[in-house]
């Protein structure tokens, strides 16, 4: 389960990410339009995918399952899911870009690297609205802290709306009696509930 | 109304148990799992699309077909929960397709389609809970009979069709699926059993094949309500459930169209 991240994704340093102007104007409007209460710039609120790396800054847990040289993660929102390919190095091959990319990942020593491309521009970053294009390449380090949370840092590079690539650590709290259950977004929208829940 | 849904529970992350499991690369030697008629992982493709599936309907079961034909033959656009994002695993079953990777640890085979998206888990030499909360997928436990992986559902919510003509289904289904690879490994047979009262005179058996895929990775399908308001006048809704609660407005002029999601109250 991810540990609180706020709706405003920052940098390890704890600033905004380095967005170009275009990209900063973009943003800005989109957190203006939130705080009206208009998230239509935000495809999540009707149940479309929030795409990676967003979905691991959401209020919902994940399973990871490891099956010979494969690795998944198994979301508790909607159904989301993604296989990262263990087999090689080998960029991996895509025919069009989708919400959750497309990954390939390798062990360095005790941390989880994991490369993923082909990430469709229609999901944001972040709740607030962070914009990114389908170039953005995105790198994921994930180890186990001595505490035995899960620590993932992330680096994204996408020179369209950034000025340089910056990295985000987002931390994640085991609990071994969960399992991750059958999420239908579509059923809660219906009942009134928002699409994706608040940190509290 | 999803069932196990964790809102305050915390999820599990094996990192460590993960990086001893994949800790060696496969030797060069070795055959990809092919060799193991008990390893059914790996990337697989339906042989063919079933549009249809043949039932033994009773009086009820029939009836509501007949109804779904009648509202298409006056030229409305029937929903089933399928067509409404929320596909249940039934249709996985019985109208596979595209790219569906199967997962297996000595635990559980997890199978991910890529579309529609759905997430079945078969736990392995598993017991039902006495306390399913009913849901799309329902809950899976699985044997071997040999080298036939013996899969048994039960916990369904009624909410999910068969096919192209909205069978229907109630929560008193219960299905059996046999998944036997073929000797060189390249095909999954599978026999499913599909036994529902509400609806069916008796149960009944379908066959379906998957080979195995070359692709690397799936692709993705993003289901989202998604209707033009001028949709609503045509569309017909198996189950009320199935109506969506976001529609595409029009813009005016050169405004662009915007998502307009009406709440329960409305």
């Amino acid at each position: 389960m991810p540990e609180p991240t706020p709706d405003e994704l920052r940098t390890v340093d704890g600033k905004r990410p380095p967005l170009t102007d275009e990209a900063a104007a973009i943003y800005e409007e989109r957190i203006a339009l939130r705080k009206a209460g208009d998230t239509s710039f935000d495809r999540t609120t009707w149940c479309a995918g929030p795409g990676m790396p967003r979905i691991l800054l959401m209020p919902y847990p994940f399973e990871i399952i490891s099956s010979q040289d494969r690795v998944a993660f198994i979301h508790g929102w909607y159904r989301w899911f993604r296989v990262v390919d263990m087999a090689g190095d080998a960029e991996p091959d895509f025919f069009y870009p989708t919400t959750m990319g497309f990954s390939v990942g390798r062990w360095e020593g005790d941390t989880l690297v994991i490369r993923t491309v082909g990430l469709s521009d229609v999901t944001t970053l972040d709740a607030a609205g962070l914009p990114h294009s389908d170039e953005m390449v995105l790198t994921e380090r994930l180890r186990l802290l001595p505490d035995g949370r899960l620590e993932n840092r992330l680096t994204i590079e996408d020179p369209q709306f950034y000025t340089s690539a910056w990295e985000a650590r987002v931390t994640f709290r085991r609990d071994p009696n969960a399992r991750v259950g059958d999420d239908v977004c579509p059923d809660r929208i219906a009942m009134g509930e928002p699409a994706v829940e608040e940190w509290r | 109304m999803s069932a196990y849904v964790t809102k305050v529970a915390l999820a599990a992350a094996a990192l460590a148990l993960m990086h001893a499991a994949s800790a060696q690369p496969p030797a060069s030697g070795d055959a990809p799992s092919a060799s193991s008629s008990r390893d059914l992982h790996g990337m697989w493709e339906p042989t063919r699309f079933h549009v249809l599936t043949d039932a033994p309907l009773n009086a009820a079961g029939e009836a509501l077909v007949q109804r779904n034909r009648a509202a298409m033959d006056s030229g409305r656009i029937m929903h089933t929960a399928w067509t409404s994002c929320r596909p249940g695993a039934i249709s996985s079953m019985t109208m596979p397709r595209e790219l569906i990777m199967i997962m297996q640890t000595p635990r559980e085979v997890v199978i991910l389609y890529e579309m529609p998206r759905m997430i079945r888990r078969i736990e392995l030499d598993g017991t039902h809970p006495n306390d399913i909360e009913p849901s799309y997928v329902g809950h899976s436990v699985g044997r071997w009979e040999g080298d036939t992986l013996v899969v048994e559902s039960i916990g369904f919510n009624g909410y999910g069709e068969l096919d192209a003509h909205g069978k229907p289904t109630s929560t008193r289904l219960r299905t059996v699926e046999r998944f036997t690879k073929s000797a060189d490994g390249e095909r999954l047979d599978i026999e499913i059993t599909i036994d529902d009262p509400e609806y069916y005179t008796e149960p009944f058996t379908i066959h379906r094949s998957w080979r195995r895929a070359e692709a690397r990775h799936q692709h993705e399908y993003d289901c989202m309500e998604n209707p033009r308001q001028e949709d609503f006048a045509n569309a017909y809704y198996v189950h009320d459930r199935y109506r969506p609660t976001c529609m595409r407005v029009q813009g005016e002029g050169m405004e662009p169209s915007r998502m307009v999601c009406r709440r329960e109250e409305q």
